[in-house]
């Protein structure tokens, strides 16, 4: 059966009217992705409309519930989403509807003592931050923007500026609502108990948090819908409004008050690009270092890449600041942040010199060039992610080219291996000549999770959306992999959704059949996103091939 | 085809959502949060910029056709305020032209014979029938001047070192009036040598071109253009931030040139003031007491920037050659009418949480008051739930669309919240006012 008349009938009936459509022109705004190669590849190579067939605004969970519950009645697939950032949240297949959750938007508890909010699907990073800081708390800000859905990305997997101290998002969430394929709720952690209170995630109900996430193996809306989360809120010393200076065109990082001190860090001793790894593994004993004595509340590494994205204030101004050579090489930035006093931030600045001096790094002085684009106007972007897609401002596309998730010293390796094989295969074959470089091959995102205990990188690739320079970006993206599974590298964290599973999932202990034999059991009409995370079956070669655009 | 203009802009759209909402540094509340009036109020994602980029790529493709769509695609192009909060918002980001994206719509909307909608082509047709979009007789545009002794240029026998340009709405809208009285009041006081055009001042054509009427629009502004020139017009002085704009980025975007290449000057009447007050010509002598908040005009501000003409291409990596200066929202006119209210003695400004280049549009522009009243009406409500909060009893502005939209928001719902011209006050202070 397939989407029909009488299924969209049911569905109005539950959310209204108003809150339901099949117009092509309205369903066309849920029909694309825009960026990553892979998806300009999808579309270009498969021709699939990904246009839904309907999108439906539900405005609580009763409705979510009956969606689904329609959803299994007349096998017509679903997709649940969050702002709509990501390529699992298009449809695969035909007559699939969307659930579009901007009707729920409540922030329904914000809770001080316990510092915890509990949070419908469509509130945001920012709208979550702004209020939590007038409570002197605040959340991670996600690498995708905080005008994303904390719901979502919480519940998926989630990379943080500040995951030094906050880790993933997966960290973070303490409960959820979970509508499952069939229609059935969960409740999971204490919010399984009503009048517990929403404050932790192992109980008293069952922790099913592993049902979602894991690392990058999240269930993308492949599990059913989930609809409420109690998500963890942390101690914030700064200002109670965000600090901002300047207009729209040329926005500085603001004071964050007297609790808050940024560093920048280098190590000029070592030549760049030819020693990178030195500096990286110098990198990863500052970040070690760090961990143990407990300071700061940002450690990140940042390579060329993201310095030069993330600080532009024009596509032009980037190109510049790359022509100007504004960052010779990678730096470590570092962010105190004193919640007890200014003397634990002058304690923490005078342990931080003591470490830098021990591994032979050098503080970026205020008048450097590095210091002036980056602190002056980046900084805060690790507080709060406002500027999250100027990733995509070096060509108008971008894609992850490796990512792992492993301990500071395998990720600092992953990371000169993954730069390496784009050095190569530049030099040598010329892939990526037309990308924006060096930034496609002096890449390198280090980020430690919770005081270093582990890690996480990303390197990022810049072709145009041309099919050729992106098919470049996907041999590119294939070979990194590669090595990382033929050297049996830790967790393999290239982000296995959909396909990849068929891809990848033999060689990464064969998880693939671990994800499908939940599908299976928990979305037993296959309507649940499907194609994501993964499919039932396991998929032919051929056929995986051809919905990754290989083919 | 108009699209094909703006094709790299909408097919680059990356789908990120940074345009459906205010600069998220400013951010202060997760209640006022919410840039787009469009998406607010149609809630599916076509609404939102990002939608109208998979719109007109749909288009552009052939996924989406007009014929088939035309009531839907109507009604996603025009029930849009054009105030640019999205380009804004986007161009933080990516160097994407989104106004130009909706406007490009619109202009492909006329071409195609579908746009504009009813209730705009009865503004245009008034404008060609009575050059002003009131359907009134031109006899009576400056009957609000009478016995106030003000020069009209038009009869060719006086000239003056500013044209007041009044503009329609405050020429014939009833209990509008006030606003040019005041400004002849206070510009007579000032010692200004300036006219107007009286009964053959015409409309601006600001509202054709916001729609999509190019060829309509360009026949209006070249009788202006013509008019300014007959009387040999230096510098224009407007309190319309409509009209503003019309004379000071369309005029000069219909003729390829730079705004600053036009052979006038034009003024928002608040920059006007505020340099009288700097050259002491106006003085304060009256303590106003009174909390306010004011509401920036979108055609004041974000609209309101000098136009800076490009004629090029989209190179490697999608830069432009040559270099585009685009236009990010930040020129506009923010900080005159703050200066004029901050000069006036014993008066508070508190700020709405969105404001400037971040600024909530009252939901009157581009034509959607006229063809979604309920729209703009909605739009206005969460303005003045916004100033509401500031703990403020009134919105100052200077634009008779939100002036008007503002106090149809606050009828609607039931609120004490009033609506005052900048101007009302300025005359208060100067101890001019007759109440």
């Amino acid at each position: 059966m397939a989407f029909t008349e009488v299924a969209y009938k049911a569905l109005k009936d539950i959310v209204g009217e108003d809150n339901a459509t099949n117009d092509p022109a309205l369903c066309q705004a849920y029909s694309r992705v825009q960026w990553l190669p892979g998806g300009v590849l999808q579309r270009e190579k498969c021709g699939t409309n990904m246009r839904p067939a309907c999108v439906v605004m539900p405005g609580s969970t009763e409705e979510v519930q009956s969606i689904i519950k329609i959803a299994n009645r007349y096998s017509f697939p679903f997709i649940p989403r969050g702002s709509g950032f990501t390529f699992q949240a298009f449809p695969t297949q035909d007559g699939t509807i969307v659930i579009d959750p901007k009707r729920m938007d409540q922030i329904i508890e914000l809770n001080e003592k316990d510092m915890y909010a509990v949070i419908e699907p469509y509130v945001s990073f920012v709208g979550l931050q702004a209020e939590a800081m007038k409570h002197g708390l605040y959340t991670p800000t996600p690498l995708a923007g905080s005008q994303v859905s904390c719901l979502a990305n919480y519940s998926w997997h989630g990379a943080y500026g500040n995951s030094w101290i906050t880790g993933i998002g997966a960290q973070n969430l303490l409960g959820f609502e979970l509508v499952l394929p069939d229609g059935e709720i969960v409740r999971s952690g204490s919010m399984a108990c009503p009048g517990a209170g929403d404050f932790w995630n192992d109980g008293p109900g069952p922790d099913l948090r592993g049902f979602l996430r894991g690392g990058m193996f999240g269930h993308a809306g492949g599990i059913g819908m989930v609809t409420k989360i109690s998500c963890k809120l942390w101690q914030w010393a700064g200002p109670e409004v965000f600090p901002t200076e300047g207009n729209a065109n040329m926005k500085f990082s603001g004071s964050l008050g007297e609790n808050w001190r940024w560093f920048m860090i280098k190590f000029p001793q070592y030549k760049y690009p030819e020693e990178e790894k030195k500096e990286l593994e110098a990198s990863a004993e500052l970040f070690y270092e760090m961990g143990k004595a407990q300071i700061a509340e940002v450690a990140t590494h940042l390579a060329q890449q993201f310095l030069y994205t993330y600080s532009s204030v024009t596509k032009k101004d980037l190109h510049d600041n790359i022509k100007n050579d504004v960052f010779p090489h990678s730096y470590c930035v570092v962010g105190l942040h004193a919640k007890t006093n200014t003397s634990q931030l002058d304690y923490e600045e005078k342990v931080l010199k003591a470490i830098v001096e021990k591994v032979g790094g050098v503080f970026v002085e205020e008048d450097e060039p590095a210091y002036q684009v980056w602190i002056k106007r980046a900084a805060n972007e690790w507080i709060r992610f406002g500027n999250a897609q100027r990733l995509a401002r070096p060509s108008d596309n971008f894609s992850i080219g490796s990512s792992n998730v492993d301990s500071i010293d395998s990720i600092v390796y992953e990371i000169s291996e993954s730069n390496a094989i784009g050095r190569k295969a530049l030099e040598e074959e010329g892939l990526g000549k037309d990308f924006v470089q060096p930034l496609s091959v002096n890449g390198g995102w280090i980020s430690p999770q919770e005081y270093g205990y582990w890690c996480l990188h990303t390197t990022d690739v810049f072709p145009e959306q041309a099919v050729d320079q992106c098919n470049q970006a996907m041999e590119i993206i294939g070979r990194c992999a590669k090595s990382q599974f033929e050297r049996n590298s830790a967790a393999k964290a290239i982000h296995l959704l959909g396909p990849a599973y068929d891809m990848f999932g033999p060689m990464v202990c064969n998880i693939h059949h671990y994800v499908k034999a939940i599908k299976r059991e928990f979305d037993p009409n296959n309507v649940s996103n499907p194609g994501y995370a993964t499919t039932p079956d396991v998929m032919p070669e051929e056929e995986w091939k051809k919905m990754m655009g290989i083919l | 085809m108009a699209l094909e203009k703006i094709e790299y802009d909408a097919t680059h759209c990356q789908r990120c959502s940074t345009c459906k909402w205010s600069h998220l540094w400013e951010v202060k509340s997760h209640r006022f949060a919410r840039n787009c009036p469009s998406l607010v109020y149609g809630k599916f994602d076509s609404y939102a910029a990002q939608g109208k980029n998979d719109i007109a790529t749909g288009l552009l493709n052939g996924e989406l056709s007009w014929e088939e769509n035309k009531d839907t695609l109507l009604d996603i192009i025009y029930r849009c305020p054009v105030c640019a909060a999205c380009d804004v918002s986007c161009k933080r980001v990516m160097d994407l032209d989104i106004i130009g994206v909706l406007d490009a719509l619109r202009e492909e909307a006329c071409e195609k014979g579908y746009g504009p909608l009813p209730a705009h082509k009865e503004f245009i047709q008034s404008i060609m029938n009575y050059d002003n979009v009131w359907k009134q007789p031109r006899s009576r545009r400056a009957g609000w001047a009478k016995k106030m002794g003000v020069k009209d240029l038009s009869k060719g026998d006086e000239t003056a070192e500013v044209l007041y340009y009044v503009g329609c709405t405050y020429a014939y809208k009833p209990g509008m009036d006030s606003v040019p009285k005041n400004t002849a009041v206070i510009l007579k006081r000032a010692g200004v040598d300036f006219g107007i055009l009286g009964a053959k001042e015409i409309c601006c054509g600001g509202i054709a071109d916001n729609v999509g009427d190019k060829k309509s629009f360009e026949e209006i502004a070249k009788k202006n253009l013509e008019l300014f020139e007959k009387i040999g017009a230096k510098l224009i002085v407007t309190n319309c931030p409509g009209c503003f704009m019309t004379f000071s980025e369309k005029y000069a975007k219909m003729q390829n040139i730079n705004t600053s290449d036009l052979p006038y000057k034009v003024m928002h009447s608040t920059q006007y003031i505020e340099q009288l007050i700097n050259e002491g010509k106006i003085k304060f002598t009256e303590n106003v007491d009174m909390q306010v908040t004011w509401h920036d005009p979108c055609h004041l501000g974000r609209r309101g920037e000098p136009y800076t003409h490009w004629e090029g291409k989209r190179v490697q990596f999608g830069l432009t050659e040559p270099h585009r200066e685009m236009n990010r929202g930040v020129d506009g006119i923010y900080e005159a009418p703050r200066n004029i209210l901050k000069a006036i003695p014993g008066l508070k400004l508190v700020e709405m949480e969105r404001i400037k280049e971040y600024a909530w549009c009252c939901g009157s522009g581009g034509g959607a008051k006229s063809a979604y009243p309920d729209f703009a009406l909605a739009t206005a409500k969460e303005r003045i739930e916004e100033a509401e909060a500031t703990g403020s009893g009134t919105i100052v502005t200077s634009c008779p669309w939100c002036e008007s939209n503002l106090i149809d928001g606050i009828d609607g719902i039931d609120s004490n919240m009033k609506v005052e011209d900048i101007l009302d006050l300025v005359m208060k202070a100067m101890g001019e006012d007759d109440e």
